[in-house]
């Protein structure tokens, strides 16, 4: 057999290639009249999608990263050392006059829905006199963003210390700070995955006159929608 | 081996059962307020979902406010064994409620742990709020008045919002709207049509005005003034018009010699939108430097910073020229600076005060000797 020019190839394949071109637009355009006989060739097709508004908050305890469940913080059972007036209790790791255990850590509190919500938190006991008994206690609690821009207030809400760093507030000396029944800490907490966390630590002065037994506060986290 | 497969699979799951989570939810769906019109015997029926339950939390419902009596619930509490986490809420209002206006009622998840508490423990509630609004006698608005920030050249939008809670039906009402700028000057003046507006019926009146009729940039007050049948209301607003401008407010004045000194520069955007590279440059004599790129949102207040080094400067007052540079734009402004140089004790300093005070207690105590050795001499 005779061998073919590279010539006469190169114009066969130019002609397969037009044939084939040619041939998928047809195939193509002739797809759409035959839809009433191929069941599972649709023109068009739309998706819908709803997401329905959701307001929702998370509390945990947060040691640095680590995340643990609230209510752990406890300084255990103890006294306040002889001789002295105060034992002071932090969540920053700090205790003087004890001899229980210390607590490092933070509450955490998290705005997990997709809505901004207004964020007031409460205590049980409402005052530190009746959380600790004594003579002069003291029970304070901060506020930090754990995320900048969390809490974001008006002219009707007051903020507690907003340190960014991180509970560096100085809610030692300053009354301020102090647990009452009920405080609205953030008129709309943010719900945006980067700005939607703010941190809670404790200062308790717990004095030497304090009664034995149980102490035990509640803090509770009440949202409603933004308005 | 299928034994051993299962073994491990039970571990897992006894293991998982243990754990005890590490968060303490609520949730609620849909949260948004509920405004419902007073009507005598009303009934109505909502449907929520409730989210977060746990092993140990349990979501306990109930209904909070003076009116609670008015709303019972399906169920009482979903937990981890409740078939749906979906529940109802059915109102049924009073004939009657003396209270005129807004009586809040609260459809209320909280969590209910049976965890361990420690010292602080917390508790979580979510509220939805249910608005019955009880018309006031008689003839009674409640209206909203909202205008934003603007730059100079766009609209703006002022919009009045205004609900008749009153028992009976406003035959005319309308608006007027007064435009002064910060010393009371009145600039400009807009009305609106004259409505008859049904009880529990809402109206909102939108003016509009270009900012470029107003007096350029500046803060400026709407007053709006609200009629209705022969009564009024009047609602103030502030609101700023802007302008592609930064102020410099201040900057550091005092500097120490022979040190690299900060040179804070405060700045403010007086434009409504935001403004993206934003750097100084600062020239003293021949010595120039720039400080980093910083950005400021509308009419924010932020902190230049750069470095000074004052070495080979003598003490005393220079001029500095400040130029700020952003969106193509450069603004100067000279200011005066002083270098003065901080008093420091080293060890040098402390050794020859030593020496001298050594020296003068010497020549005290020898000029005492001298005189007691002549008054010796003297007897």
């Amino acid at each position: 057999m005779a061998e073919l020019s590279n010539k006469l190839l190169a114009t066969l394949v130019v002609i397969a290639m037009v044939i084939s071109v040619f041939g998928t637009i047809a195939s193509l355009s002739k797809l759409g009249e035959m839809s009433p006989l191929i069941t599972g060739a649709g023109t068009t097709g739309s998706v819908n999608l709803s997401v329905e508004s959701l307001a929702s908050i998370n509390f945990s305890f947060q040691t640095g990263s680590v995340l643990g469940r609230p209510g752990n913080i406890s300084w255990g059972s103890g006294s306040v050392s002889t001789g002295q007036s105060y034992a002071n209790l932090t969540t920053r790791g700090t205790t003087t006059n004890w001899n229980g255990t210390p607590v490092t850590g933070a509450l955490s509190l998290e705005n997990t829905g997709n809505i901004g919500v207004k964020l007031v938190l409460t205590s049980t006991n409402g005052s530190a006199g009746t959380f600790l008994g004594g003579t002069n206690p003291i029970y304070r609690l901060n506020i930090s963003e754990n995320e900048v821009n969390s809490c974001n207030n008006d002219s009707t809400t007051t903020p507690y210390d907003h340190e960014q760093a991180g509970l560096n507030g100085s809610f030692f000396s300053t009354a301020v700070f102090n647990v009452n029944a009920s405080r609205t800490v953030c008129g709309n907490f943010s719900f945006q995955a980067t700005k939607d966390e703010i941190l809670i630590g404790f200062y308790v002065g717990l004095p030497s006159d304090a009664g034995s037994g149980v102490h035990q506060d509640i803090i509770g986290a009440t949202i409603t929608a933004a308005s | 081996m299928k034994k051993r497969g299962m073994f491990f699979l039970l571990v897992i799951v006894l293991g998982a059962l243990l754990v005890q989570s590490v968060y303490a939810l609520v949730g609620i769906s849909p949260p948004e307020h509920i405004d419902i019109n007073f009507q005598p015997g009303l009934e109505r029926d909502f449907t929520f979902k409730g989210f977060g339950t746990t092993a140990e939390t349990k979501l306990l419902i109930r209904a909070e406010g003076e009116l609670n009596s008015s709303i019972t619930f399906d169920v009482s509490e979903i937990n981890q064994t409740s078939s749906t986490h979906i529940f109802h809420a059915y109102l049924k209002l009073p004939d009657k409620i003396e209270k005129p206006g807004n009586n809040v009622l609260y459809i209320s998840l909280q969590t209910a742990s049976s965890m361990q508490r420690g010292t602080i423990g917390t508790s979580e509630t979510v509220l939805v709020p249910i608005n019955i609004y009880v018309p006031y006698p008689g003839k009674y608005i409640e209206a909203s008045f909202t205008v934003d920030d603007v730059n100079l050249g766009e609209d703006l939008f002022f919009v009045l919002d205004v609900i008749n809670r009153g028992t009976q039906d406003l035959n005319q009402l309308s608006a007027s709207l007064n435009i002064l700028d910060s010393v009371d000057t009145r600039l400009h003046a807009l009305q609106t049509e004259k409505i008859f507006l049904a009880k529990e019926q809402r109206h909102k009146f939108e003016l509009v005005l270009n900012s470029s009729r107003l007096g350029g940039q500046g803060p400026y007050r709407a007053e709006v003034s609200i009629f209705f049948d022969g009564e009024s209301q009047v609602i103030k607003k502030q609101f700023k018009v802007g302008k592609l401008d930064i102020n410099i407010l201040n900057n550091t004045e005092v500097f120490e010699k022979d040190k690299i000194n900060p040179f804070d520069i405060r700045i403010e955007s007086i434009w409504n939108s935001k403004i993206d590279n934003i750097f100084a440059k600062v020239q003293i004599k021949d010595f120039e430097f720039q400080t980093p790129s910083i950005s400021l949102d509308k009419w924010e207040i932020k902190t230049l910073k750069g470095f000074w080094d004052t070495t080979g400067f003598e003490e005393g007052f220079y001029d500095t020229n400040i130029t700020l540079f952003y969106e193509n734009l450069a603004k100067s402004k000279i200011s005066k600076v002083e270098i003065v140089k901080k008093f420091r004790l080293n060890t040098t300093m402390i050794l020859i005060s030593v020496m001298i005070l050594v020296i003068l207690v010497d020549i005290i105590w020898f000029c005492i000797l001298i005189k007691k050795k002549r008054k010796a001499k003297m007897k």
